[in-house]
């Protein structure tokens, strides 16, 4: 005679079934904490005698004779991976003599040596985390392998390389790293930072971008000229404004020529203050024109006064004010327009003879 | 007759387990008297218990930020006690911030624990207000 399953029998099986699944993934994931505690609990007694030499190492307090940095090297065994994470966590912390000699440590050890091959690496997450270390340790032999990863397939090894080649800080990565920008997943913000990390050796590489760069590459080149103060800039900067091929390339161009442009600029930034380009390109000429002090940007700036964009108003107002008295003047012949009217009062706050 | 003179008490408040110990450690053979705490809630105890004779504070920390601690204490205190920031914020904006807030100077991480202890002398060497 065969069983015959009833539908309460069912149910029944259904819920035994649920609950022993249940079960099975509670003692699953206290088995994972458990194991997970325990082997952190190992790593902080291997590493408690480490620690306090590891900090004083950090703290530059070793001796002349470097003993503490000699009890580190001298380190075997499963310790010495655990050291390698403290020591790579405490590195990024630091700067000057003690970081140098925590680099020293893991160049002995052959870490960085392994760093740079593992950046070739199949796995995503190894090459992320071998550039992360090159980074940390500054270590100049990883450039090329990090510039290499500026075109990696994986958008993470590329964010990650871009960091990575802003803090080896060697300039000769400006123009990988601008080049790169043609392909999505790096930050402009994070670019920019790179690029300032490299110093002043990178007026070349922004000069090559702007005149022939992507427009992502333009627009944080047109804005590290600006910033750097890159004088050379200007002809390609207005060439950038004048061009109106992309926004924000130009509105970069515009802010830019406010702080690296000449008198003659004065044209090519009044020109794009005009009503029918783009708000933020119309914004930064104005703003720039101001930054610039030509007083001959004057009545354009007064004309933009009863603009009816008010940021535009504004702007224009706080540009005639920082171009001195002429402009100071136009402001209080036109006190009566909103703009005028707040840009006076703040800069009377602000105790600016007006 | 022997005079002793007090060791500075320096109050560092700081969530990351490494800085703490680290400045701790370089502040102590420097011949300061280190408290240490991970939050600024805490920091306000200790300050609130017994006030230090500087602050390092960190300015991200869980419960209290280093600014929000900052203004509480120049708030609170009758006379003004010195604050030095240690930060990983580098950009001018933070700063500036800072020093607005009422700090008395600020380090950016990573940071030279040389040049730290040299802050901190070059602050409490200076006139009290």
């Amino acid at each position: 005679m065969t069983p015959t399953l009833t539908l309460a029998g069912l149910i029944t099986l259904a819920a035994v079934g649920t609950l022993v699944a249940c079960l099975a993934m509670a003692v699953t994931v206290i088995g994972v904490k458990c194991e997970r505690a325990l082997r952190e609990r190992a790593v902080e007694r291997r590493l408690a005698p480490l620690r306090p030499v590891v900090i004083l190492v950090a703290a530059g307090e070793d001796t002349e004779d470097g003993e503490a940095l000699q009890r580190l090297v001298a380190v075997t065994g499963r310790s010495r991976r655990d050291l390698h994470d403290l020591v790579v966590q405490v590195i990024g912390k630091v700067r000057g003599e003690p970081a140098d000699q925590l680099v020293e440590l893991l160049r002995e050890h052959g870490l960085l040596e392994d760093a740079v091959r593992r950046v070739r690496s199949p796995l995503t997450s190894r090459r992320v985390r071998a550039l992360h270390l090159i980074g940390c340790c500054r270590d100049l032999a990883g450039l090329d392998a990090a510039i290499d990863a500026l075109e990696d397939r994986s958008r993470r090894v590329r964010s990650q390389a871009v960091r990575t080649v802003g803090q080896i800080g060697d300039p000769r990565a400006a123009r990988p790293l601008l080049h790169a920008l043609r392909r999505e997943g790096v930050h402009l913000g994070d670019a920019a930072e790179a690029l300032v990390g490299m110093g002043y050796g990178i007026s070349d590489a922004l000069l090559h971008a702007l005149a022939d760069g992507h427009p992502r590459a333009r627009t944080v080149a047109a804005h590290l000229c600006g910033l750097g103060g890159v004088r050379a800039a200007a002809p390609l900067l207005v060439t950038q404004l004048e061009s109106h091929e992309d926004p924000t390339v130009a509105a970069a161009a515009a802010a830019a020529l406010g702080k690296v442009g000449r008198p003659q600029d004065v044209g090519a930034l009044s020109a794009a203050a005009l009503h029918f380009f783009a708000f933020p390109v119309r914004h930064a000429a104005i703003e720039a024109l101001g930054e610039l002090g030509v007083e001959a940007a004057v009545p354009v700036l007064t004309g933009h006064l009863d603009d009816p964009r008010s940021q535009i108003a504004e702007a224009a107002a706080r540009s005639l004010i920082a171009l001195g008295p002429r402009g100071r003047r136009a402001v209080v012949e036109h006190e009566l327009l909103p703009a005028a009217g707040t840009a006076l009062a703040l800069a009377r706050l602000k105790g600016v003879a007006v | 007759m022997q005079t002793t003179s007090r060791r500075p008490r320096v109050l560092v408040a700081d969530d990351d387990g490494d800085i703490r110990d680290l400045v701790a450690f370089k502040l102590t053979q420097a011949g300061f008297d280190v408290t240490c705490v991970g939050d600024g809630l805490d920091a306000w105890d200790v300050f609130v218990d017994s006030p230090p004779d500087l602050f390092v504070l960190d300015v991200m920390m869980p419960g209290m930020s280093g600014l929000d601690l900052l203004v509480k204490v120049r708030e609170a205190a009758q006379f003004r006690i010195p604050v030095l920031l240690l930060s990983g914020r580098s950009r001018d904006a933070d700063v500036d911030a800072g020093f607005a807030a009422g700090a008395d100077d600020y380090v950016v991480k990573p940071f030279s624990p040389r040049e730290l202890v040299h802050r901190v002398n070059g602050i409490l060497a200076r006139p009290t207000p």
